[in-house]
């Protein structure tokens, strides 16, 4: 494999000297463009108890192209799907390569504590969400105690 | 086979978006495009109005652009534009590219609210913009943030932003992040600044500069410089193409006069071929790739052209040309005839343009020239044969064994009259029938129609042999159309040797690169025809059309032998034979175009398509 650019090495520094609050994120010592992300749901949203494990990927043209970011814990959310695939601008037609590693994570947090049925990915659970919305919570916070690891 | 090679598969065409466009209607009044702006020649769709029995066709006016052409036209129209907006060539062209080059809406917009209409591509409507050549700034103490470079007092970081902001990024990062863009803004999360195209020909500049630099530091290290810049673009720089000054054309036929040096001879060949091919469109590729600017102006031109109703890109694989539409010939306008899509449904419309390239195309259709068909029809024979590819993948095998003896046979030659190697027998290797009852007795190209006596089950069977009788020839045709082409593409190279061989001037050998291309817009007719056939209920025009068809694939047949069996060193003494059965071929091949569009032309015939 070609030596690692510069930025990400910067960038994974900084991760480790400066971590960003509620966020873990650990490169993998065989490929150093993967990472295991821990992220803690934001206080006061259903996902408040939990930590969920994310994979992220630095494509070969980062950062020109976004990182490929990933759930790997099972969640109930509109814009999450069951493959743990996100739906959030930056991820896609609006990254910027200004745009970092730790940026990109913090969004996803506050994606977590903002959620957007209008704008879908899991279309079942946007319509369980704009029906009743308090009931959704409910099993967003069911699946968080179930599925999640404990803070 | 799989059906989706009907899509003009043999010239490797891009799969079109075949609503591309349509959505626009022809005609629309565009202030800026006015048709005598160019002074390329206006062409019609068909040499002449008429058939040779007078029936009128319905043709098109239109002009085989270059890439430049067009290029030059963009210009004016953006001329013309800010003519009005009196806002700046590079802020007028921003904005048409916005409204998709459609100049009244954009007129109408900006009008109505300049400063928002301004906002919306990122422009600010009252700043002042920095000049294109002050955005080029080199620091000992800039940190690149996308790259993480640093500069330092020896060796300085060139930054770039855009006229309207002062984010600042490395030179090399701007360049690849606006590499494939036509939207160009900043880099910027919160920023949405638009770079103009002066301001990113300021930055083209300054890294072709850099270029250079580099290139003279390695002292004249020009491969690797030519290998740097095509990396930095993202293009594998292709030996053939590198390496394509350094054969000498005389040199190597000189070389290859020695005979015995039969693997060298097909190395060259193979080289020569594809060299040949590829020189024209590559050479003017590569001078479109040179530089970030010419990739950016090229791209926008593609858009623009694919967002005009009136322009069509060549749908031949890496093709540069561009066919733009003018007018309705008067038969079309006489017949009432406004639109593209009523021009094509009719049967009598000749919409097939060829590119400055020579490619042959429909307008409407995009797809392969289909002459003499209309594009109805054509639509729904590839519908169906990529319905029924599955149950005729069978078809799709180059080899049938030999109807005596059973020896598998690869054909290898457009010619149909087989011989088989093993036991000499003669055959025809459309209907396997025996050679010699294809004299004066060729029944081949007609369908027998059963005799509707036999039970209902029976019918989808027959539906199916029918349809499979027609593809048979269809693709046996569409086949042979493929090897002979392969075989045209040697052709330059053949010819050469002739020339040297016989001492002959080129433009003597003429007579057999015509017999060639004659052939192979025979054999694409005769292909069409049987498609066409198709769909024609059995009636007196059908027997006319088929006793033409007949003769077509008489003269194709025979002349693809001769040209297959003489040699290509002996063909001067053939040249009278050659030029006699390319002439009857041409006439033949018009009488059957003549004789379809007359029959279409005509109530008698019944056409019947599934709807």
């Amino acid at each position: 494999m070609a030596s690692l650019p510069k930025r990400i090495i910067k960038e994974t520094e900084r991760l480790v000297s400066d971590p960003v609050p509620g966020i873990k994120a650990v490169p993998h010592e065989d490929n150093l463009r993967y990472f295991d992300v821990l992220m803690e749901g934001p206080s006061s949203s259903p996902y408040e108890s939990g930590v969920f494990k994310l994979e992220l990927f630095l494509p070969e043209d980062y950062p020109m192209v976004a990182p490929k970011v990933r759930f790997l814990t099972k969640i109930y959310h509109p814009n999450i799907d069951r493959l743990g695939r996100i739906c959030l601008d930056v991820l896609k037609s609006n990254w910027s390569p200004a745009l970092q590693i730790r940026t990109i994570l913090l969004s996803i947090q506050a994606l977590l504590g903002a959620p957007n049925p209008d704008d879908p990915l899991a279309n079942e659970v946007a319509e369980d969400w704009k029906k009743d919305e308090s009931n959704a919570i409910e099993t967003a916070r069911e699946w968080t105690v179930r599925y999640a690891d404990k803070k | 086979m799989s059906g989706s090679e009907f899509s003009f598969s043999e010239e490797g065409y891009s799969s079109f978006d075949e609503d591309d466009g349509y959505q626009l209607s022809i005609g629309d009044t565009d202030v800026a495009f006015d048709p005598d702006a160019s002074q390329v020649e206006v062409k019609y769709s068909y040499p002449d109005a008429t058939t040779s029995t007078k029936v009128p066709i319905n043709r098109i006016k239109y002009q085989a652009l270059s890439y430049d052409d067009v290029d030059a036209l963009l210009t004016e129209k953006i001329k013309s534009v800010n003519g009005i907006l009196q806002v700046g060539d590079d802020e007028s062209m921003v904005l048409l590219q916005k409204f998709n080059w459609k100049v009244e809406r954009l007129l109408e917009k900006f009008l109505d609210n300049p400063i928002r209409t301004y906002d919306s591509v990122g422009l600010n409507y009252n700043a002042v913009r920095v000049q294109p050549e002050k955005l080029i700034v080199v620091d000992p103490h800039f940190f690149c943030p996308i790259c993480c470079s640093e500069g330092s007092e020896e060796n300085p970081l060139t930054t770039f932003h855009s006229g309207g902001c002062d984010h600042r990024y490395c030179v090399n990062c701007y360049a690849t992040f606006l590499k494939e863009k036509t939207t160009l803004t900043c880099m910027d999360t919160e920023c949405h600044s638009v770079i103009l195209p002066s301001e990113l020909k300021s930055l083209s500049d300054c890294i072709l500069n850099a270029e250079s630099v580099l290139g003279d530091a390695s002292n004249g290290l020009a491969a690797s410089k030519t290998e740097a810049s095509a990396d930095f673009y993202g293009y594998a720089s292709d030996s053939a193409t590198t390496r394509g000054n350094d054969y000498s054309d005389d040199e190597d036929a000189a070389e290859l006069d020695s005979d015995g040096e039969e693997i060298e001879e097909q190395r060259y060949l193979v080289e020569y071929r594809k060299r040949k091919l590829e020189k024209a469109v590559q050479d003017k590729e590569k001078q479109r790739n040179k530089s970030l600017y010419s990739r950016y102006r090229s791209k926008i031109m593609k858009d623009h052209v694919s967002q005009q109703a009136d322009f069509r890109l060549c749908p031949a694989l890496d093709c540069p040309g561009i066919v733009r539409f003018i007018d309705f010939d008067s038969n079309s306008a006489s017949s009432g005839i406004t639109g593209l899509e009523q021009f094509a449904n009719q049967h009598r419309s000749f919409p097939i343009v060829e590119c400055s390239y020579n490619h042959f195309f429909c307008f409407y259709c995009s797809k392969d020239n289909h002459v003499p068909i209309p594009c109805p029809i054509v639509k729904a024979w590839i519908k169906k044969c990529k319905d029924d590819s599955e149950t005729a993948n069978w078809i799709d095998n180059n080899t049938k064994p030999c109807p005596q003896c059973d020896t598998n046979i690869e054909k290898n030659g457009g010619c149909n009259h087989m011989t088989c190697k093993t036991c000499c027998h003669e055959f025809c290797w459309i209907c396997m029938g025996l050679w010699k009852d294809h004299k004066d007795f060729y029944k081949c190209n007609r369908y027998q129609e059963v005799k509707d006596d036999s039970p209902q089950k029976e019918n989808s069977r027959r539906y199916l042999e029918k349809y499979l009788f027609y593809y048979n020839r269809f693709a046996a045709h569409q086949t042979s159309f493929k090897k002979d082409r392969e075989f045209c593409s040697k052709l330059d190279f053949l010819i050469q040797k002739v020339q040297k061989r016989n001492k002959v001037s080129w433009i003597e050998t003429q007579f057999y690169e015509e017999a060639v291309r004659i052939l192979l817009k025979g054999r694409h007719t005769l292909m069409w025809s049987y498609a066409f056939l198709y769909y024609v209920e059995p009636c007196r025009l059908k027997h006319l059309i088929e006793d033409s068809q007949f003769e077509l694939s008489k003269a194709v047949e025979s002349l693809s032998k001769l040209i297959e069996t003489v040699k290509p060193e002996n063909i001067i003494k053939y040249r009278q034979r050659f030029i006699k059965e390319s002439g009857l071929l041409k006439s033949h091949k018009y009488a059957l175009v003549d004789i379809c569009l007359d029959a279409l032309a005509s109530d008698e015939l019944l056409i019947s398509i599934p709807t």
